[in-house]
Formats: C-alpha cells, structure tokens, sequence
C-alpha cells in the first residue's frame, strides 16, 4: 500500500466500509429487535395465567428478558451508536401499552378473558417488530437470493 | 499554504489508519477481530496500527470479557470524529466535490 493521495480511491474505500459496518449492524439489530419482540409478546402473556402474584411474575419475567438481551448485545462484535436508546425507546413504548390496554381491558370486561391478553400481547410487541422492520431496511438483498 | 492537501491529517492518512477509522466511524464500537475481518489484516498490523491512533487520542481501546473470552472493542474519540471529518472534507475539497461528506452510522 502506497503513501500516495488518492481521495477518490479513499473516499469511496470509506463509503465501502461505512456500509459493510452499517449492514453488519442492520442484520443484527434486527434479528435482536424481532427477538426481543417474540420475548416481551412472551412476557406479557403471563397477564393469561390465573395468578395471585401477577405482578411479580410479570417483573421477574421483565427483568431476565432484559438481563439477557443486555448480555446478549455484549456478544456483538459492532455496536451502533444510539442502539440503546432505540431499545429503550421500544422498551418504554411497550410499557405504555401494556398500561393503556390493560387498563382498557379492565375498564371494558372488568376480569379480561383470555383472547383479550393474547391479542394484547401482539400488540404490545408492535415497537420491538417496529425497530427490526426499520433496521431492515440498512440491508441490502442478497444477490441470487429471493 | 491553500492548498487543500495540507488539511489532510498525517496520522489518518495512512490506508489502513484510515480504514480504520471509516469503519470505526460508522458504529459506536467495534470489535478487534471485526476491524481486523472488514479491514482485511493481521492482528499484529491492526495492533501496531490501532496503538499509533490511539497515541494520537483518536480512538478508544476497552478491554473486557464475554463469557470467559477476552474482547477488545475500539471507539473513536470525539477529537477522532473531527479528525476523520476534516481529512475527508479535504479529501473532497482536492477532488473538488464538497456535496457529500462519508456519513456517520446509526442513522
């Protein structure tokens, strides 16, 4: 390698490897976004269960979800800048919703029944699902694939 | 002295300083062995490369553990972000383009 300027040649190295970065992160953001999704749809569905310690369960089930996505963002070999706000944004909004709901649900069938949770459940998870579909979009189609 | 090419920063100028830091500047942190992979060379090349960018305050090195395995992860330094910005502002001003600069990740 030469100590020669070539700004073109360096500019478009540099383009080259912001987007070989920026896909690497795409790929997995996405994948932890759908993940972290199918997680807390999980977690809420504790809501269903007949349980004096509802509450409880749901926190406990709260809090190792995200231990583990915590520890399972460590494993990355590139973090994005901004990553945690975005699940923290996801994470809050999930909150909202399960407050706002399950309020509803109480409002309207005093006990909820089932379908009820679970239909809820989908809809809490919308911002995670949300983060992973925009992530998706950084990534580029795979070319031969479909 | 107007020349643009005297903007350029000695330190990144070199081609795999600068890959370096291109890739460094499109995500928050990354990995060693992923800065190695992307930028196609030796760990002891990286390390020597990495050593010069950090004396010069450009980047970042963590060390730590996942699991039982040692990780190094690289970040660039504000002053790095600057630095990387005016040499491809200068790039661009040699080349007479200054429409569009290499964009920072995490849109």
């Amino acid at each position: 390698m030469s100590n020669e300027i070539n700004p073109v040649g360096s500019l478009g190295e540099a383009e080259r490897l912001r987007q070989a970065a920026d896909e690497r992160a795409s790929r997995w953001y996405s994948r932890y976004f759908s993940l972290a999704g199918l997680a807390m749809l999980a977690v809420f569905c504790i809501y269903a269960l007949p349980s004096p310690w509802l509450w409880v369960a749901f926190a406990v089930a709260m809090a190792a979800a995200l231990i583990l996505f915590w520890l399972y963002e460590r494993t990355q070999p590139i973090r994005r800048r901004a990553s945690q706000r975005r699940l923290w944004a996801a994470f809050f909004s999930y909150l909202a919703l399960v407050a706002a709901l399950s309020a509803t649900g109480t409002f309207v069938f005093g006990t909820p029944p089932t379908w009820w949770y679970l239909t809820t459940a989908v809809v809490v998870a919308t911002p995670f699902f949300l983060a992973a579909a925009l992530e998706r979009r950084h990534i580029k189609p795979t070319p031969g694939m479909p | 002295m107007n020349h643009p090419r005297h903007e350029l920063d000695s330190v990144i100028h070199s081609p795999v300083r600068f890959s370096i830091v291109a890739t460094l500047a499109a995500a928050e942190s990354a990995e060693f062995g992923f800065i190695r992979d992307t930028v196609e060379v030796s760990d002891s090349v990286l390390s020597k490369q990495v050593s010069t960018l950090e004396q010069a305050g450009y980047i970042r090195v963590d060390k730590g553990y996942v699991g039982k395995r040692p990780r190094t992860w690289l970040c660039l330094t504000d002053m790095g972000v600057a630095a990387f910005r005016a040499h491809c502002t200068a790039l661009r001003a040699i080349t007479g383009d200054t429409d569009s600069l290499p964009r920072q990740g995490g849109t």
